[in-house]
This record gives C-alpha cells, sequence and structure tokens, in this order.
C-alpha cells in the first residue's frame, strides 16, 4: 500500500475560556496534575502568549486593570505519513507550519476557518435528574423558551431560532494575518475555499440585539462571540467572547427574572462552539483539507491543575472504545467484551485516577482520614504489588457495572456528585476495567506512546470535568453519544443558512 | 468476692479489658462486612456502620483510659474461643437460645457470626442498679453491664483523672453534634467528659431501653451512616432477618501460593496496625496510622474475593 500523508488539527477539541480582559494565554498543552519531567510543577496550566511552553503564573491571570484574562484556544497542524488502516494510537504525526514540507512540498499558506455558534436559548431544556435520558425512547424534554413560537414551534423552525440563535457566521484567517478577525455584526462572514477566502456578505448574522429593541445588558453589550487570531508560527488562536449576558425585557419593562442555574427564559450568553478546519495552500497551486477539529468556548477554570477523577478524556475515550471500535485488542463490540489479556499502560491509564483523588483535597474540606488515604493512593507507583497498597482488591472503588452502588456513600470512591439521576459518581467502565487489570497485576509500567497531536489531544480534554454533565462545565452530554463523532455536520441539517 | 470499692490499678484493668474487647470486635465484625458480595445491601451497609462506630469505641475507651493515666496495648485478639471478658449466661433474660447457635470463630456473614454479634451487642436494659464489682471481669453479661462497671469505678477515681493526657480524636467531623470525644478536663469535671464517652459507647452500641427508641441524638453518626438512630443491636436483628450473599470460600488445603500471599500481607498489615494503635494511643502520632487501618480493610476483602477465608493469628 502506497503512504499517503494526511493532515490533522490538533487538539482535535480545544478549549477557549471566557474573561473579560482583552488580554489572553493561551489553553494549557499539559494534562492536569499530572507529572511532568524536569520539574515539580504538574500538567494543566495555561501557556503564556507568545510563547511555545512557558507556563502562566498567577500574576498572569488579569490584566492591569483586575480584569479576567481570556484563554485563547491554539490549534496546531500535524501531517502524519499513513501506509494503511489507521489506528489509535498512532504514535506518529509531526508539527508542520507555513515552510518546506518534509515530502518536498511547500507550505505557502493554511487558511483556517472557525464558524462560532450559540444556539442554547433555542435549544431543550436541561433536565437534572434525567440527563441525556430524557431524550430516550424518542422522547423529548421541553423546548427552552417556549414562548418564542415561530411558526410551528419545534427545534427547527428557522423563525424561532433567529430569534433565539446568537450566530455571527464562520470567519476565515490566513495564517499570514496580522490583523485579529472579529465574530461581531461589523466584520462580514468569510470562510475559506480553496486557496481564496470567500466574504458572506449576505450571511444571515444575528445577536440578540438583532431581534430585539431592548436588552439588560449588565457587563456590556453581548456584540461578538470572539475572535480568530494567528501567532508568529502561523498557528490559530481562537478567542472567546468577554462572558457577557443580556435578558429580554418584559411587559413590566424590567429584565426577565433568572429563576434558577438552568433554563432561563429570556437570557443569553456569549458562550458558543463550532468547527475549525484548515485549507493547506501549496506553493505549487494545490490545496488539501486537513482532518477537522472543534473549538469549545465556555467557563473560565480557576484552578486548571486540579484533575477530575473522571474528565471529558475518560468519557470520549470510553466512549470510543466500547461504542466506535477504537481500539479492538483491548474491547470487541460484537461481544461487548474487554479483552482479558490487554495490559493498560500505569502512567496514562491508572495514575491519572490514582492523582486525582489527592488532588481533590484542594476543593474540599476533606477529614484528615481521606487525607491520609489519599495521600497513600497516590503514592502508589508501577513498582507496588497492588495487593500491598490501600487500593488491594478496589475495596473502595465504586464499580460502574453495579447501579445500585451509585446510592452508596463512604467508603466508596469517588466521593463525588453523580450524573443525572445519580447520588454519587463512578470512574467510566474502561477507567474500572483498567484498575481491574491493575489489580490482577496485568499492566505495563511507563506510559502510552502517544505522538504529539494525540498527547495534545488528552491534554486538551482531561483538563476538564466530565462524569457528571447536568449541565456539566465546559460541555455536556453529548460528549458520550456517538453520534457527534460520525456525522458530518455539514450533512447533518445543522447548518441553517448554508 | 464482690467489691464496691475500686482501686485505680483495677480500673485500669478494666479499661484494658474494655479495650481488648472493642478490638476484639472490630476483626470479627469486619470479616462478617467485607465477605458479603452486595455492598449496597442494608447487611453491609448497617455492618459497615457498627465497625466505624467500634474504632470510634476504641477510641473513646483509650481516651478514658489515659485519663486515668493508663495507655493501653493491644495483644493480638484469639478467635475460636470465649469471647474475652463476656459470660452471655449472666444476662437476664438469658439471649444464647435465641442466638444460637453462634461461633467466634473469623468467618463470613452467617448465621454463626450474627448471632454471635447479637449476643456481643445485648443490651442491657435492666440496670437500674449499681453493678457488683467482681475480681473475675467474666462476671458481665454483656458490654453495657461492662461499661456500667467502669463508670463506677471512675467515678470513685476522679482525683486520679487528667484530662488532656494522650487524646485521640479521628472522628468529630462525623459527630455533629457531640461537644468532644476528648477528655479534656480534669477530676470531676472530666468525668462529667469520661460518662458522656462511655454513654456514647453504651448507648451506641444496645441503645437505650427495652422500649427501642432511637439513639440519643447526639451520639448519632452526622456524616455516614445510613440509619444513624438504629443501635448496632438492632442493626444486626435487622441483617439477621435477611442474611445476604457471601463469597464462596476454598478449603484452606486448596489455597493457591497467590491465596496464601494475600494471608501474609493482611497478617503483616494488622501486625503492623496492632503496632500503630499502641503508639497512636500512647501520644504519638503514626501517620500511617490511617491509610493501614482502611488497607487491613481492603485486604480483608481481597481474601474473600479470592475465596480466602481471613486470618489474624
Amino acid at each position: 500500500m502506497t503512504t499517503k500523508t494526511v493532515f490533522r488539527i490538533h487538539p482535535t477539541i480545544n478549549l477557549a475560556r471566557v474573561g473579560t480582559s482583552d488580554e489572553y494565554y493561551l489553553s494549557p498543552e499539559t494534562s492536569a496534575g499530572l507529572p511532568l519531567p524536569n520539574t515539580t510543577t504538574t500538567g494543566g496550566l495555561p501557556i503564556k502568549p507568545g510563547t511555545e511552553s512557558e507556563f502562566i503564573n498567577s500574576e498572569d491571570l488579569r490584566d492591569a486593570n483586575g480584569a479576567l484574562k481570556r484563554q485563547a484556544a491554539r490549534f496546531r497542524l500535524f501531517a502524519y505519513d499513513i501506509d494503511g488502516p489507521d489506528s489509535y494510537p498512532n504514535g506518529g504525526g509531526t508539527e508542520i507550519v507555513p515552510g518546506p514540507l518534509a515530502d518536498g512540498r511547500v507550505l505557502q499558506e493554511i487558511i483556517w476557518t472557525v464558524h462560532l455558534a450559540n444556539k442554547k436559548a433555542a435549544a431543550f431544556c436541561v433536565i437534572p435528574s434525567r440527563g441525556v435520558d430524557a431524550f430516550a425512547d424518542g422522547k423529548l424534554p421541553p423546548l427552552r423558551n417556549p414562548a418564542t413560537y415561530g411558526k410551528n414551534g419545534d427545534v427547527d423552525d428557522k423563525v424561532r431560532l433567529h430569534q433565539l440563535m446568537i450566530d455571527p457566521g464562520p470567519r476565515a484567517i490566513a495564517s499570514s494575518s496580522t490583523q485579529p478577525v472579529n465574530f461581531n455584526a461589523t466584520t462580514p462572514a468569510s470562510y475559506g475555499d480553496g486557496d481564496k477566502i470567500i466574504q458572506l456578505l449576505d450571511y444571515p448574522q444575528v445577536f440578540p440585539s438583532t431581534t430585539n429593541s431592548q436588552l439588560y445588558e449588565p457587563s456590556g453589550p453581548l456584540d461578538s462571540l470572539g475572535e480568530l487570531r494567528i501567532d508568529k508560527r502561523g498557528r490559530l488562536l481562537v478567542l472567546p467572547g468577554k462572558g457577557r449576558t443580556a435578558a429580554q425585557i418584559d411587559e413590566y419593562n424590567v429584565p426577565i427574572p433568572l429563576t434558577g442555574d438552568l433554563n432561563n427564559v429570556g437570557w443569553f450568553d456569549d458562550q458558543a462552539d463550532g468547527p475549525v478546519s484548515a485549507t493547506l495552500v501549496f506553493a505549487d497551486g494545490t490545496t488539501e483539507e486537513a482532518f477537522g477539529a472543534w473549538v469549545v468556548c465556555c467557563d473560565p477554570s480557576y484552578a486548571p491543575q486540579i484533575r477530575n477523577v473522571v474528565s471529558i478524556w475518560d468519557d470520549v475515550y470510553d466512549t470510543f472504545v466500547r461504542e466506535l471500535n477504537l481500539q479492538p485488542d483491548l474491547y470487541n463490540r460484537e461481544t461487548q467484551e474487554f479483552d482479558p489479556e490487554f495490559k493498560p499502560a500505569f502512567d496514562s491509564m491508572i495514575l491519572p485516577v490514582f492523582r486525582a483523588s489527592t488532588l481533590q483535597r484542594w476543593t474540599a474540606n476533606l477529614p484528615e482520614i481521606a487525607l491520609r488515604a489519599h495521600d497513600a493512593v497516590d503514592a502508589i507507583t508501577a513498582e507496588n504489588d497492588p495487593n500491598k497498597t490501600i487500593m488491594a482488591g478496589l475495596s473502595f472503588i465504586r464499580n460502574p457495572n453495579i447501579p445500585g452502588e451509585t446510592n452508596i456513600a463512604v467508603p466508596l470512591m469517588p466521593l463525588s456528585v453523580g450524573d443525572a439521576g445519580r447520588a454519587f459518581l463512578t470512574v467510566t467502565t474502561t477507567q474500572y476495567f483498567f484498575l481491574e487489570q491493575w489489580s490482577r497485576k496485568k499492566f505495563t509500567p511507563g506510559g502510552t506512546a502517544l505522538g504529539p497531536g494525540e498527547e495534545l489531544d488528552f491534554a486538551s480534554l482531561s483538563n476538564c470535568l466530565g462524569g457528571r454533565y447536568v449541565p456539566g462545565i465546559e460541555m455536556s452530554y453529548p460528549v458520550r453519544q456517538p453520534d457527534i463523532y460520525i456525522t458530518d455536520w455539514r450533512d447533518s441539517g445543522q447548518d441553517l443558512f448554508a | 468476692m464482690k467489691i464496691d470499692k475500686w482501686t485505680l490499678e483495677h480500673l485500669q484493668q478494666h479499661l484494658q479489658y474494655a479495650i481488648h474487647l472493642e478490638f476484639w470486635t472490630i476483626p470479627f465484625y469486619m470479616s462478617a462486612l467485607y465477605s458479603i458480595v452486595d455492598r449496597t445491601s442494608n447487611a453491609f451497609q448497617y455492618l459497615q456502620s457498627v465497625v466505624n462506630q467500634e474504632m470510634l469505641h476504641l477510641q473513646l475507651a483509650a481516651n478514658v483510659a489515659n485519663a486515668y493515666g493508663f495507655s493501653p496495648a493491644f495483644a493480638p485478639p484469639v478467635y475460636g474461643q470465649e469471647i474475652p471478658h463476656l459470660e452471655f449466661e449472666l444476662d437476664v433474660p438469658n439471649p444464647v437460645e435465641q442466638f444460637s447457635p453462634y461461633s467466634s470463630e473469623i468467618g463470613p456473614l452467617d448465621q454463626k457470626r450474627i448471632n454471635a454479634m447479637c449476643l456481643i451487642e445485648y443490651p442491657d436494659w435492666d440496670s437500674s442498679a449499681p453493678p457488683d464489682l467482681s475480681d473475675s471481669v467474666t462476671e458481665y453479661g454483656n458490654i453495657g453491664e461492662f461499661y456500667n462497671a467502669v463508670a463506677y469505678g471512675a467515678a470513685q477515681l476522679t482525683d486520679h483523672l487528667n484530662g488532656g493526657r494522650n487524646q485521640v480524636d479521628l472522628f468529630s467531623a462525623y459527630y455533629r453534634n457531640l461537644p468532644s470525644l476528648t477528655v479534656t478536663e480534669s477530676g470531676e469535671v472530666g468525668f462529667r467528659q469520661v460518662r458522656l464517652l462511655i454513654h456514647a459507647i453504651t448507648e451506641q452500641g444496645e441503645g437505650i431501653s427495652s422500649a427501642r427508641e432511637d439513639v440519643v441524638y447526639s451520639f448519632q453518626n452526622t456524616a455516614t451512616d445510613p440509619a444513624p438512630q438504629l443501635s448496632h443491636f438492632e442493626k444486626f436483628i435487622n441483617a439477621r432477618n435477611k442474611l445476604p450473599d457471601t463469597y464462596p470460600v476454598k478449603a484452606e488445603g486448596d489455597y493457591s501460593p497467590d491465596d496464601q500471599e494475600l494471608l501474609k500481607i493482611l497478617l503483616a498489615d494488622f501486625a503492623s496496625l496492632r503496632n500503630k494503635l499502641t503508639e497512636l494511643f500512647s501520644g504519638k502520632n503514626p501517620g500511617e496510622f490511617l491509610p493501614l487501618m482502611l488497607s487491613v480493610g481492603a485486604d480483608i476483602q481481597n481474601c474473600w474475593k479470592h475465596g480466602v477465608t481471613p486470618r489474624f493469628d
């Protein structure tokens, strides 16, 4: 089989985080709480802008006026030489920037295209006790803002969407650009098409102010979902909005009151997400599309080095393993069984759970017995006999395969709030299998050999809260649905204005 | 011979016996607990809460002992013989017939074990008269009577009561309605604290009266107990009414080398735990005590999961 060069954007899902400042730092490229070589600093810290990997410190969080800086999501482009069916982990991949490539071609330009939108006000309500189960058996939860009926009152109603969505349209930026491109109403929509950037002057951009003559905007106008920038090496930076909200005014001429933390009628915010694509323009005039990515603009992370026992990475990895045949040598989709001979890598698949347990002391006032127990868990190394550790027999781990155990508190761990309708949290099914294999002494020391791009994917998502998603923080329960990873958003009918 | 005037030496001896008995119950109850397969069962949850409280009782008894100038020792408990310092035949009415057969051997939660547990925690509800002191500690019918005797002697020796000596407090976070779980005062004032700790032990264990009222509110666990209002005796009766499945066990002759290794690990950890308990209750602060205590629990459960009956000697 001939070798083919494939281009991919990493991280495949990256996070921008809102702040109130014009200034920003860069998304972390190390995994929260995990040890790093040649330093006592643990992973998860964001990066100083303009640097490759220099960590911020506490003085870099706010600007001179005290405003919280935003986190810009930095995306890199990688080239893979694939000579057969791909598998995970690939372990390879080389970052590329404009200039000569290893195969002799010259990369002249990268045209990045990002489309941010916020459809929260038009979506279905979050039902805390049901989560994604509210969609089971063909049922649907109620719609948010039901009084905004449109023509037929259903979730795809275009009139309703026009009133409730925030959609500035896509934006494109060339890697040679020195000016930012804003997702506001005064910047035309644009996208990359081959070696050109095409403007969409008629794109139906919509903000809350488009369809509301009056709004309550306590932090300033909600008039942008962020901006695109380019760093000095041609990489994409996606900056989020400023964390602004807007509320409709009711018939009493006052802002519609907030009634809770979810599903509020008449309120908007400037968080957003959407696809990231890259077109490679070569000096010989040819172009090639990279495999795309996704950006999520979400809440600040105030303690980025505190790892969660279950992160979004763990949930997404579990979904890919058990639903999308990511690693057939680990899990057989036909028999729905893990391979009892699979040996997880301790540093990648076991240690993160142990490390996360001891970091919870920074989020909860734990009694001494818990602190000492967590220290003992964190002290476990690949050289220890599992039967001689405090984790012997996994006696204190809540088993995700026994549904009733989500109702049992101490001494079962993690002692965290559970997912929709469940009192307490469990590790994912795949995490539990890895722990069982460790308990059976079927594991290998060291870590999984990930390629540099794959490391970015792991770091990015492992810095996000997983396990419970009503509504979650960075992302919500759709991250566990296999459909979103195999459905082309271009063909899904979601791009209403194409 | 009946004695109604206690010496300090006699009180200290009784306190050591009380601690010996409390310590004896912990591996016995814990082994039965972790033999249960379904951790969501009432039996598991109730026994778990009892084991947690027995550890509290150990601490409380040790705090009283230290207040009277004595740091307890933790000799290896012996199973399969008489339950130390209790003579069930002395209870009125005699509960042995109701709770037979019973066994003091380490084993899974079965009829023999649960009957033994019920006998140990059998309520001493008819205790209006001061107990007769005897120079043989086998003359107490149940734990309640035992501690009533201790309280009687302690009341006579308040001149020897010094608060703040080697006190340990690992469980305050779980008992928010109690003023203190340590003896901080001396003399008569300190005795009020001593009496509170003894009441906590007896009322959590047995319940307050034959009317089966709830455990006194201030003595209830405020954090980790699924039924804090129930005494140990009532929890054991509840478990006895519906015994859960336990792990199947192998005959000792069928143990593999890996199985033998699990027993060795348990024995080593338990021996270390006894040493750490001695250090803990003699004014030292062994940092590894708490994880070691949890490790012993994990070792026991690991043994059962592999079909191995735990041992402690």
